[in-house]
């Protein structure tokens, strides 16, 4: 495709870490072909992302105080809002649930934010990195109902209320379970690379100003799809934590 | 109760009603596969695939309704 073209910065990521990392996968038999071209986009930024989100977050919190300073306060700020989410929809046991919840959330919300910055791209514009995060989900929740319930009684929620009609709300259940990955991923997915996409084609029309009002709504749109996920992640550990209240 | 749900989940209720829109298709979208790929296992060519295409069906408007019966209360 013609608007795809490799950035700058993946490039000099490549040219540093591309033969070494090959190296260390030809270790495990995984021939690589082209060591300049290995690490894919979408990692090198994820990597960026994270980099970014350590380094500000630690920085920010090295010095803890009861009276906080003007960082610490935006990010308890930041974090009281996920808090305030969770115990919402999950009840006052779902503080536990925050550290996951809130990394996701946070990751996707700087990795949408970070394709606006010139020379770099967003790693949810890729299906890999949103079907990523929508797995991390997917597992947590299962796991965090299990624990929570029990394998047994959490397995008895897939096959109904009625017992007679247990093996056909079997597939049904597993199904939109399934489903659950798909629509987090595709809907992130979809909206990002939508934004992206949009810019690239307004910038290569009028290259000045035109692509201004898209990229503030695009701000707008990193926004509203880092919350839908975490929203519904809230929903779907609520749903699978809670007792007995969601089949009745 | 009735002030604060009021006031405050009118967001939330936005992104939570707009989750619903990828729900049916994702849902068909999963039993299609399942369906393909049992195809494929036992090599039952159109069966699993019909079935499953129905039972993705079933199963995303099973997740509609149940997404929307929390609504229902308010209208």
């Amino acid at each position: 495709m013609e608007l795809e073209h490799n950035l700058a910065i993946v490039d000099l990521f490549n040219r540093a870490f591309g033969k070494p990392l090959a190296a260390f996968f030809g270790l495990f038999g995984i021939h690589v072909h082209d060591p300049n071209h290995f690490v894919p986009d979408y990692i090198v930024m994820s990597l960026i992302v994270a980099v970014l989100l350590i380094l500000i977050f630690s920085l920010a919190t090295r010095k803890i105080q009861v009276i906080p300073s003007s960082g610490q306060s935006v990010l308890e700020l930041i974090v009281q809002a996920f808090e305030s989410q969770l115990t919402e929809i999950v009840g006052e046991e779902g503080r536990k649930f925050l550290p996951l919840v809130a990394t996701v959330g946070i990751f996707i919300f700087a990795a949408n934010l970070i394709g606006l910055v010139p020379g770099m791209m967003s790693p949810t514009s890729k299906l890999n990195v949103t079907v990523a995060c929508a797995l991390v989900v997917f597992f947590y929740y299962h796991w965090q109902g299990i624990k929570s319930q029990g394998p047994g009684r959490y397995l008895k929620h897939f096959f109904g209320p009625i017992p007679a009609l247990a093996p056909l709300m079997l597939p049904i259940e597993i199904i939109s379970h399934f489903s659950r990955i798909v629509s987090l991923s595709v809907r992130l997915f979809g909206n990002i690379f939508a934004e992206e996409l949009l810019i690239v084609v307004m910038l290569s029309i009028i290259p000045f100003f035109l692509p201004l009002p898209f990229m503030a709504i695009a701000i707008f749109t990193s926004l509203i799809q880092a919350f839908v996920f975490v929203l519904l992640s809230c929903i779907y550990i609520a749903g699978a934590v809670a007792h007995e209240e969601e089949h009745s | 109760m009735n002030d604060e749900s009021t006031e405050k989940p009118k967001f939330r209720r936005v992104a939570e009603l707009s989750s619903l829109g990828l729900m049916l298709p994702s849902s068909i979208a999963v039993g299609l596969f399942f369906g393909y790929q049992l195809d494929k296992l036992f090599n039952s060519h159109p069966w699993m695939l019909l079935i499953f295409l129905l039972l993705g069906i079933a199963s995303g408007f099973i997740s509609l309704f149940r997404g929307l019966k929390k609504y229902s209360k308010d209208l």
